[in-house]
């Protein structure tokens, strides 16, 4: 389940949770399909953020996968000790965001 | 007619031994509209124009003393005589060979055979290129005061509801002495496209940007529109202007200067005071009602530093 | 020899009429245009990813025609100068790239990536009007873009020389052309009399050291490239690392730790820029 902006909505995917009122009250039940309408009518309502399902976590953005690429990436760069301080730096950087990551999905896990 | 001559009768002179052409020209309009005065003589004719500049001068080429294009030359050489628009009639002999057009400054010309309709929309074009070039501000191209005035009576006489926006800008003789005049000018041209761009960006509605003189802008919007107006355009002009500024002033905010006699002065970085005078249920009657308004308003929006804008709370 | 490539490739490259951009961003602008109501600031926040809409659009404003060259630097404030009329005529006339190929629509990733990590960069060091910042960074490729369009044979050649030798595109360029994208840049941005900071910024990223006016926006972008491709996103030309100067943190008064923070943001935003991405988030505590 991912809470994206709804700039990002797409025709197809489903809500995880329903659309509610400012005050609470629900607009749109969990498990409705997006459509372009129904997408236009929830900027017309002034939501600017929804839970849909899915779970797709860009390789950018993905702390493990980063940490893994950093040796291709400064493969020229080896020679420079200025650089190799940069990729020490950036190896712990991620490192320690794949680590508190994993923490908090396995905390969700439990509770989930 | 077209609505720029619509507001007075315009004169029109022509000088010419044909009968034939100054019979044509009075078919084409109503006396009320074009009050033609005939000529057959070129020379003699230079005096009366010099008195009384006609709106548009016609000069067959087939004048028997002197060439038009002389005529022409004449009446262009003067700055007070410029502005008086020039059509040649020409016969075909005489287009069998070039005019040098930067030489002889005519408007426009007509070549024989005429054309009725030809004849009446061309001078009908002239006049009133004449009227947009001769009003247009040099730098920003926008209408001037002639124009202003002319939209603003307009308005009044059919008892629009309308809003009349005059603006300046605070500190500006401050950023030309500092910057100088060729930087004031950009600030110029910027603020013209600030205001024209934000009065156009609301949808359906009638309005008039103009350009009096300096930094003084005139716009007009329908009267529910006005504050909006003034909301945006103030907004949009404080967020660039600062760009104009060199990268110190902009930081500090200021100018700061030092005048003759050693005293160091601070000037707030320019900014926009608009008073708004309003015609609703016709209270307006004449133009000049509504600047002398403005101006009592726009003290009060000077008294900020700040960019303001002054509307005329006064009720009907 | 080599002068004379770059004297007929800088008449080449200046002689561009036609910069097209990619069919999806082409469509949400005409969209967004099409509708009378939109607001400026709508259309500012699209055409802000598009490098070459942004360019355009700079470049108008900054002609003689509108009486103040070198003056506008923000594509908020160029759009609110030209207007709507003059915004749907430069949407209207823009056409897309005949051969779509993924190695421009990564460009167009890796320079909006490059426009946010800037922006995130300006904002640590605690720059002012950090928006200023994010355009030097959107426009930093674009003399890639204008050379793919207007010497397409030697385009071609660096990307062979970047896959033969594993060069950085950078590098391949200079040894292809004798000259690099950046030189470009400084070509376009003099003739289209872009504000100074944007010109140095689009010229000296590579080398910020050598910046002389603005040290701080060539560093700025320096930092920004080099961030959007330890995040391989989009597509420079390469999938290498860009040497960091340390005289470009010196210039920002940042540590290799300062970094961190802007790394984080990245992360963080960049589902706002890409479109397609989707940002986890902290589970919540209740369901």
């Amino acid at each position: 389940m991912q809470k994206i902006p709804l700039s990002l909505a797409k025709s197809g995917m489903k809500l995880a949770k329903p659309v509610t009122k400012a005050n609470g009250m629900p607009i749109i039940a969990a498990g409705v399909e997006l459509s372009d309408a129904l997408i236009a009518r929830l900027e017309g309502l002034g939501i600017d953020k929804i839970s849909v399902v899915g779970e797709a976590v860009s390789a950018s953005q993905n702390p493990s996968e980063r940490s893994a690429r950093l040796d291709r990436l400064f493969r020229r760069l080896e020679d420079d000790e200025y650089m190799r301080t940069v990729k020490a730096h950036l190896r712990e950087y991620f490192t320690i965001k794949a680590a508190a990551d994993a923490a908090v999905s396995a905390g969700a896990e439990a509770k989930g | 007619m077209p609505a720029c001559l619509f507001s007075r009768q315009q004169r029109a002179m022509l000088l010419s031994p044909d009968p034939e052409l100054a019979a044509l020209f009075r078919s084409l309009w109503d006396p009320t509209e074009v009050e033609w005065t005939v000529m057959a003589e070129g020379r003699r004719a230079m005096e009366a124009i010099f008195n009384e500049p006609p709106d548009l001068l016609v000069v067959d080429n087939r004048l028997a003393d002197i060439p038009s294009a002389e005529v022409a030359a004449i009446v262009k050489s003067e700055n007070v005589y410029r502005q008086l628009p020039v059509i040649l009639c020409l016969d075909a002999v005489d287009l069998e060979r070039d005019w040098d057009w930067s030489e002889i400054e005519a408007d426009d010309f007509l070549a024989r055979p005429f054309s009725a309709r030809e004849a009446r929309e061309r001078v009908q074009l002239t006049l009133c290129r004449a009227s947009r070039g001769m009003d247009a501000n040099p730098l920003t191209k926008l209408p001037g005061n002639t124009s202003i005035i002319g939209r603003i009576q307009d308005l009044i006489d059919r008892q629009d509801d309308f809003a009349l926006a005059y603006c300046d800008l605070d500190y500006f003789k401050s950023f030309n002495d500092k910057y100088g005049f060729s930087r004031g000018d950009e600030v110029l041209m910027m603020t013209a496209r600030v205001i024209v761009n934000t009065i156009r960006g609301f949808q359906g509605v009638k309005s008039f940007v103009g350009h009096v003189g300096g930094d003084d802008f005139v716009f007009i919007v329908p009267a529910d529109v006005a504050e909006e107006a003034c909301r945006r355009v103030v907004a949009a002009f404080d967020d660039i202007v600062p760009h104009f500024y060199d990268e110190d002033d902009r930081e500090k905010g200021c100018i700061v200067s030092t005048d003759r006699q050693g005293e160091v002065r601070t000037f707030p970085l320019m900014a926009l005071s608009i008073a708004v005078v309003f015609n609703t249920g016709g209270r307006l009657k004449h133009y000049g009602e509504a600047s002398a308004i403005a101006m009592g308003l726009k003290k009060k929006a000077k008294e900020n530093p700040k960019s303001s804008y002054v509307l005329d709370r006064r009720s009907e | 020899m080599e002068e004379d490539l770059k004297t007929s490739a800088k008449g080449q490259i200046l002689s561009i009429r036609d910069l097209p951009t990619l069919p999806k961003v082409l469509d949400e602008v005409t969209r967004l245009v099409q509708d009378p109501n939109t607001s400026i600031e709508a259309i500012a926040k699209v055409i802000s990813r598009d490098q070459v809409l942004s360019a355009k659009v700079l470049k108008m404003v900054n002609s003689p025609v509108y009486g103040f060259p070198g003056r506008i630097g923000s594509v908020q404030h160029a759009l609110v100068l030209l207007g709507f009329n003059v915004i749907r005529g430069v949407i209207i006339s823009t056409s897309v790239f005949d051969i779509m190929s993924s190695t421009m629509e990564g460009l167009w990733e890796h320079s909006v990536g490059c426009a946010l990590a800037t922006g995130l960069v300006a904002r640590q060091a605690g720059l002012k009007d950090p928006e200023e910042y994010s355009v030097c960074g959107l426009l930093h490729d674009l003399g890639k873009v204008v050379a793919a369009v207007q010497l397409p044979e030697l385009h071609r050649a660096v990307g062979e020389a970047v896959r033969e030798r594993d060069l950085r595109w950078f590098e391949a360029e200079k040894a292809v052309l004798g000259f690099g994208h950046d030189r470009i840049n400084a070509w376009l941005a003099q003739h289209w009399r872009l504000p100074p900071t944007l010109k140095e910024a689009m010229s000296a990223h590579h080398f910020p050291e050598r910046a002389q006016l603005y040290p701080q926006h060539a560093a700025a972008v320096h930092l920004g490239d080099f961030i959007v491709r330890v995040f391989e996103y989009g597509n420079g030309g390469d999938d290498q690392a860009a040497p960091l100067a340390p005289q470009a943190l010196k210039a920002l008064k940042l540590t290799l730790a300062d970094l961190d923070a802007v790394l984080d943001g990245f992360a963080e935003n960049l589902s706002e820029v890409s479109g397609v991405n989707f940002a986890p988030e902290v589970p919540e505590k209740s369901t």
